[in-house]
C-alpha cells in the first residue's frame, strides 16, 4: 500500500517554493516506513482514478488566468474528491483557485473549482507579512503572507484560525476547512513550518488508506530544526 | 533662459561634497549626499551626463547588473574610453547622484567619456527621465523579490516603462520569456534600435536548470523566427565559454563559471558593439574580460592563509541555482548564511540542491531556515552559527579541506561582513 500524492500544476504555480509541502509531507512519510507514489499534473492531461493528497501553490495573476479554464474541467472530480475525504492542501493563488469565484480586476471574474465556498477578490492591495500568525485548532500556524486577496467565506465554511499578526482573509480569519481539504495564504511553505498540520493531514490520508502513521525519533530530529526556524517568525509577531 | 554657467553648481555641489564628508565621518551610508544635491540642483545630474560624449547607458535586469556593469566597463576602458560607473549596489536613485557627485567638479563638469550605470528596476524610469539614457541592456527577467514587486509581470511593467524612456537603443536577452516578448513589442513600436545577445538551443539545454528565467503566462505570442543574437554563447563549460560574433566563434576564459556569466559576457559585447560602432575590436573585448577581476562576491577567490574561499553569492532561486549548477565539483567544505532580505524562504524549496551533500556551518540571522531545508532534504549539516565572524572563523579553523577551497553561499549583508572580517576592506574605501 502506498500513499499517492498529486501536485497540481507545479509548473504553472510555482511562484515561491510552495513544492515545500510537498517535501514536508512526503518527507515525513518516508521517514515513518510510508511508500509515497509522487504524481503531478498540468494543463491538458487527465487527472490520476485517485490521489490520497492534493497539493496546489501559488502563482502570478497571468498564469492563474492561464490555467483558469482548465482548473473548471477538473473541478467536478476535485470537489467530489475532497467531498470523499482526500486531503487537499491549497495555498495562495491555489487556495483562490479552488475557491468559488476569483476576481482578478475590475473586470475579470474566474469560476474556481467550489472546493472551499467562498468568494475571492484578488484585486485589493498586496500584503506582506513575514511573521503572519494565526491561532488554530492545530495550535499556532506561523509563516509567510504576500497577497492581494480578500476572501469571504461562506458563513458555515469553517476558517482555518483567526490572524493573531497579518491580514489574512481580510475579516480576521485565515483561510478555510471543509472535510480534509485546507487553503490558506501561508507560506514559509505552510506544512515545512506547521508540522502539526502536516502531520494530522498524513495521518486523515493514511487512515483512509488503511495504512498506520506513526512518526518517530527522526520526525522530533526534524521538529526541533522546524522550531528554531519558528522561533525566528515568532519572535517578529508583535506580542498583544 | 540661457544655458546655466559651470559656476550655477558650485553651490550645490560644495553643500553635497561637504554631506558626503561628513557622513563619512560618522561611518554611514553613501545616499545621502545625492539627497543634499538633487534638493539644491535638480537638474545637476541630467546636465552633468548631457555632456559625456558617449552618453549614459544603463545596465538592468534581475541578476547579474554589477556583473555586467563591471564586464562592459572594462571592455569601453580597453577601447580607450574613460568610464564613470556606479559602484555596485549603489543602483537607486540617491546612490547613483551621490556617486555621480564624487566625479563631478565644482563647476558641474565629469571628466569621462561615457557612465555606465547599474540601475535597480524600481527606479528606472525616474532615474532614467533625469539622466536622458541613449542605450540600455536588460539581463533577464527573473522571479526576484516577490516581497517587493509581487510578480515578474509587475517588473515586466517596468523594463517597459524604463524603455520608453531610453533615447536609441536597447539590447536585450533573446532567449529571455518576457524579454523576448518586449522585444517584438519594441520592434513593432519602432522607435528604438532592439538588437539582441543569447545562447544556442544546445547550450540552453545542456544547462541543468536553462537560465531560470520566469515563465511567462500572458499569452502574447513568441517570437517566429529566431532572432539574430549579436554576440551568442554556443558554449559555457566551467570557465570557459565560446561566442560567436559576426561569423566567428571566440574563446573567451571567463573570471568566473556558468552559462549566466558567459551571457553576461555575451551582453557587454553585444552593447559595446552598439555603442562603440566601428571602433569596436572585439580581440580588446576579450582581452578585456579575461583581465577583469569578478566584482567582489559573485564568485571571487579570496586566498586565506594559503586556503582558498570562493564566495558565491545568493539573492533568490536564480542565483543559488546557477551557482549550484556550475559547481565545478560537489564542495567538501561549505558555509551557507542567510539573512534577512528574503521575507519569503519558501523559494529554499524550489532550489535543487543535488550538487550539495552537506553544510559545515550555516549561519546569518536566518540560518536555521537553511538548516530545515536542508533536514528536509535528508542532508547533513555541522552546527548553525547565527554570528557571521564566527561561522567564518569555525570554517577557518576547522581541517583544511581537500579540495583546497572552502565554498561559501552567503546573502548580500553576509558576503559584505565576510570580506571584512577576511581584511579586503576595500569596499570601504569604494569610489562611493
Amino acid at each position: 500500500m502506498s500513499i499517492r500524492v498529486l501536485e497540481l500544476y507545479p509548473h504553472d504555480l510555482s511562484l515561491n517554493g510552495d513544492v515545500g509541502n510537498r517535501t514536508a509531507l512526503v518527507r515525513r512519510m518516508r521517514l515513518a516506513g510510508i511508500d509515497v507514489e509522487e504524481l503531478s499534473y498540468s494543463p491538458g492531461e487527465e487527472l490520476p482514478e485517485s490521489a490520497d493528497i492534493v497539493l496546489i501553490g501559488t502563482g502570478t495573476s497571468s498564469a492563474v488566468r492561464s490555467i483558469a479554464a482548465d482548473v473548471a474541467r477538473i473541478a467536478p472530480t476535485l470537489r467530489s474528491w475532497s467531498e470523499a475525504g482526500v486531503v487537499i492542501v491549497a495555498a495562495g493563488a491555489g487556495f483562490h483557485l479552488l475557491s468559488t469565484s476569483l476576481r482578478l480586476s475590475a473586470t475579470e471574474v474566474f469560476p474556481g473549482a467550489g472546493v472551499f465556498a467562498g468568494s475571492v477578490d484578488s484585486s485589493s492591495k498586496r500584503v506582506i507579512t513575514e511573521a503572519f500568525a494565526v491561532d488554530s485548532e492545530f495550535g499556532l500556524l506561523i509563516g509567510t503572507e504576500n497577497h492581494t486577496a480578500l476572501y469571504t467565506g461562506r458563513p458555515d465554511q469553517r476558517a482555518l484560525g483567526r490572524v493573531r499578526n497579518g491580514f489574512g482573509n481580510g475579516d480576521g480569519t485565515e483561510g478555510a476547512r471543509v472535510h480534509n481539504s485546507i487553503g490558506t495564504h501561508c507560506h514559509g511553505p505552510f506544512l515545512v513550518l506547521n508540522p502539526v498540520v502536516a502531520d494530522s493531514l498524513i495521518e486523515a490520508a493514511a487512515q483512509r488508506a488503511g495504512i498506520d502513521y506513526r512518526p518517530g525519533p527522526q520526525h522530533a530530529d526534524l521538529d526541533g530544526v522546524v522550531d528554531l526556524a519558528r522561533s525566528i517568525l515568532l519572535a517578529k509577531v508583535p506580542s498583544a | 533662459m540661457s544655458k546655466p554657467t559651470g559656476l550655477h553648481y558650485v553651490l550645490p555641489i560644495l553643500a553635497g561634497r561637504l554631506t558626503r564628508f561628513a557622513t563619512r565621518l560618522r561611518g554611514g551610508g553613501s545616499a545621502l549626499p545625492g539627497v543634499v544635491v538633487q534638493k539644491l540642483a535638480p537638474n545637476v545630474m541630467r546636465d552633468v551626463a548631457s555632456q559625456l560624449p558617449y552618453g549614459v547607458v544603463f545596465v538592468l535586469g534581475s541578476n547579474g547588473k554589477s556583473t555586467t556593469t563591471n564586464l562592459l566597463s572594462a571592455v569601453m576602458r580597453e577601447h580607450g574610453l574613460k568610464v564613470f560607473t556606479n559602484p555596485s549596489g549603489a543602483n537607486m536613485p540617491q546612490g547613483i547622484a551621490s556617486a555621480m557627485l564624487a566625479e563631478t567638479s565644482l563647476t558641474g563638469r565629469m571628466d569621462a567619456d561615457i557612465a555606465i550605470l547599474e540601475i535597480d528596476e524600481g527606479y528606472g524610469a525616474v532615474i532614467a527621465r533625469q539622466l536622458k539614457p541613449q542605450t540600455a541592456v536588460i539581463l533577464n527577467l527573473l522571479v526576484d523579490q516577490i516581497y517587493r514587486f509581487g510578480e515578474p509581470d509587475k517588473v515586466a511593467q517596468m523594463f517597459r516603462g524604463i524603455a520608453a524612456e531610453i533615447g536609441s537603443s536597447i539590447v536585450l536577452n533573446r532567449d529571455d520569456n518576457f524579454l523576448s516578448t518586449l522585444g517584438s513589442e519594441l520592434e513593432a513600436e519602432g522607435r528604438l534600435a532592439v538588437e539582441y545577445f543569447g545562447v544556442t538551443a544546445e547550450v540552453q539545454a545542456s544547462a541543468p536548470h536553462g537560465q531560470v528565467s520566469a515563465r511567462d503566462f500572458s499569452g502574447a505570442p513568441a517570437a517566429t523566427a529566431v532572432r539574430h543574437a549579436v554576440a551568442e554563447v554556443v558554449h559555457a563549460v566551467g570557465y570557459d565559454a565560446k561566442i560567436s560574433f559576426a561569423g566567428t566563434v571566440h574563446d573567451v576564459r571567463m573570471p568566473s563559471r556558468g552559462i549566466h556569466y558567459a551571457v553576461d559576457i555575451a551582453a557587454a559585447f553585444t552593447l559595446a558593439a552598439r555603442n562603440l560602432g566601428e571602433r569596436f575590436d572585439i580581440a580588446k573585448a576579450i582581452s578585456a574580460v579575461q583581465t577583469t577581476k569578478t566584482v567582489y562576491g559573485r564568485g571571487e577567490i579570496l586566498q586565506v592563509n594559503g586556503v582558498e574561499v570562493e564566495i558565491l553569492m545568493l539573492k533568490n532561486l536564480a542565483s543559488l541555482q546557477l551557482n549550484l549548477d556550475y559547481l565545478q565539483q560537489t564542495p567538501d567544505s561549505v558555509l551557507f548564511a542567510y539573512d534577512e532580505s528574503s521575507k519569503d524562504p519558501s523559494w529554499l524549496y524550489a532550489a535543487d540542491l543535488s550538487r550539495l551533500n552537506h553544510v559545515d556551518v550555516i549561519s546569518g540571522p536566518k540560518g536555521a531556515f537553511v538548516a530545515l531545508r536542508l533536514a528536509y532534504e535528508g542532508k547533513n549539516f555541522g552546527v548553525i552559527e547565527p554570528d557571521i565572524t564566527k561561522a567564518v572563523q569555525r570554517m577557518l579553523d576547522g581541517p583544511k579541506p581537500e579540495s583546497g577551497r572552502h565554498t561559501f553561499f552567503l546573502d548580500y549583508d553576509q558576503m559584505m561582513a565576510t570580506r571584512r572580517y577576511l581584511g579586503y576592506k576595500d569596499l570601504e574605501a569604494g569610489a562611493a
